[in-house]
């Protein structure tokens, strides 16, 4: 656990939840008169119930190309909704896992480090959002 | 939730959007809708041909990380087919692979936007490139050489950019030479949308201007209603200009 927090404090400069990118989405929801904060939270959420059962499958199984796809994948979500902090952990992690596979040499406690971040700055920042959600 | 293909506003110009993310998905609808535009959205390039013949499609805006088929195949598979390779098209890139996107420029798309999507950024390379085939088919054309002697025509492999035109004669900009006396006519979606038919044009002269060359034309056999049409159309052409 202390080598995680060592690990995640590398990311502390950026914000769990960019609150200037909620302001803009629910701006343009009222322009088009859709709840786009909350439509867009749940398509997330739902992402983020498969992530957190897949990542430590998928780590356990060394299935590293199908790693790579998720983080890929969940990166632009958490971009979208201004999870800045989860959307770089994404990048760093797919850019990882992409150098490793190709030098066929996996470091497996960056991995693990990856991992066990991500799932929990994932749990804290679906709270955070679906109390945004509620509040607007 | 609306990520299905929906029935075309036949009011709005259609935007079809292909990524196997539901969030970007959703997020690109939003933008389009402010836009104005008919958002139609499908997550597996499977969906893309359907999607195309059931809708006139204004731009497709197309992922090019995809599982499978990426969005280069299909990008390429678009290029091939001749109902919808003038259809603009746009990348969206979740990395910053250069090489993709300079693989997705050099087939054909016309730009890339980078994710996550910022709905500024969007808005404003959608706009530009909904604008773009209707522009380009205003003002560019190929022509077919009439060839006098044997009644069969070839098609003129020219990219031409019309620059002004009159009652009589027109100038264009080409990218190739155009021998004095040629007589050809044109398939300009310019004069189909006057309503006149394959216009014959005679090259009065043609001089070199930079890397192009601007050609002037004589205007042959028109009615006295299609020049109206052109006398209405100069002057809406030199009104836009001016503005």
């Amino acid at each position: 656990m202390t080598e995680m927090m060592s690990f995640f404090q590398q990311y502390q400069d950026h914000l769990s939840l960019d609150e200037s990118k909620i302001q803009q989405l629910v701006e343009l929801g009222e322009e088009i008169g859709e709840d786009v904060l909350g439509q867009l939270t749940d398509v997330h959420v739902q992402a983020t119930d498969e992530l957190v059962r897949e990542l430590p499958i998928l780590y356990q199984q060394q299935r590293f190309d199908e790693l790579v796809r998720v983080a890929h994948k969940f990166k632009s979500s958490c971009g979208n909704l201004g999870l800045t902090k989860l959307h770089y952990l994404c990048a760093d992690f797919e850019k990882e896992l992409s150098r490793f596979i190709k030098i066929k040499s996996f470091d497996r406690r960056v991995i693990q480090n990856f991992v066990d971040c991500i799932t929990y700055e994932v749990k804290s920042t679906t709270q955070q959002l679906q109390s945004r959600k509620k509040a607007s | 939730m609306g990520i299905e293909p929906k029935e075309a506003n036949s009011n709005k110009k259609n935007i079809i959007v292909l990524d196997d993310n539901k969030n970007d998905l959703l997020m690109a609808k939003f933008v389009i809708l402010r836009m104005g535009f008919n958002p139609l959205l499908i997550e597996k390039s499977s969906q893309l041909i359907d999607t195309l013949q059931l809708h006139k499609t204004s731009l497709i805006v197309l992922d090019i990380d995809m599982p499978g088929l990426s969005g280069l195949d299909v990008l390429k598979k678009i290029k091939k087919v001749d109902s919808y390779k003038n259809i603009p098209i746009v990348m969206l890139t979740g990395n910053s692979d250069i090489g993709s996107v300079k693989a997705a420029i050099s087939t054909g798309a016309l730009d890339y936007i980078v994710k996550p999507i910022d709905p500024l950024v969007f808005e404003s390379k959608v706009k530009k490139l909904v604008g773009f085939q209707e522009d380009e088919s205003k003002n560019s054309w190929v022509e077919y050489q009439i060839q006098k002697v044997t009644h069969s025509e070839f098609k003129l492999g020219l990219s031409v950019t019309l620059i002004s035109i009159g009652e009589m004669s027109l100038t264009l900009k080409s990218n190739q030479p155009l021998a004095k006396g040629l007589t050809f006519s044109s398939d300009s979606e310019l004069f189909k949308s006057l309503e006149i038919a394959q216009p014959v044009l005679k090259v009065d002269s043609c001089e070199v201007q930079g890397d192009c060359y601007w050609v002037k034309c004589s205007l042959i056999g028109l009615s006295e209603a299609d020049l109206k049409k052109i006398r209405l159309y100069s002057q809406l052409l030199i009104s836009k200009k001016m503005a």
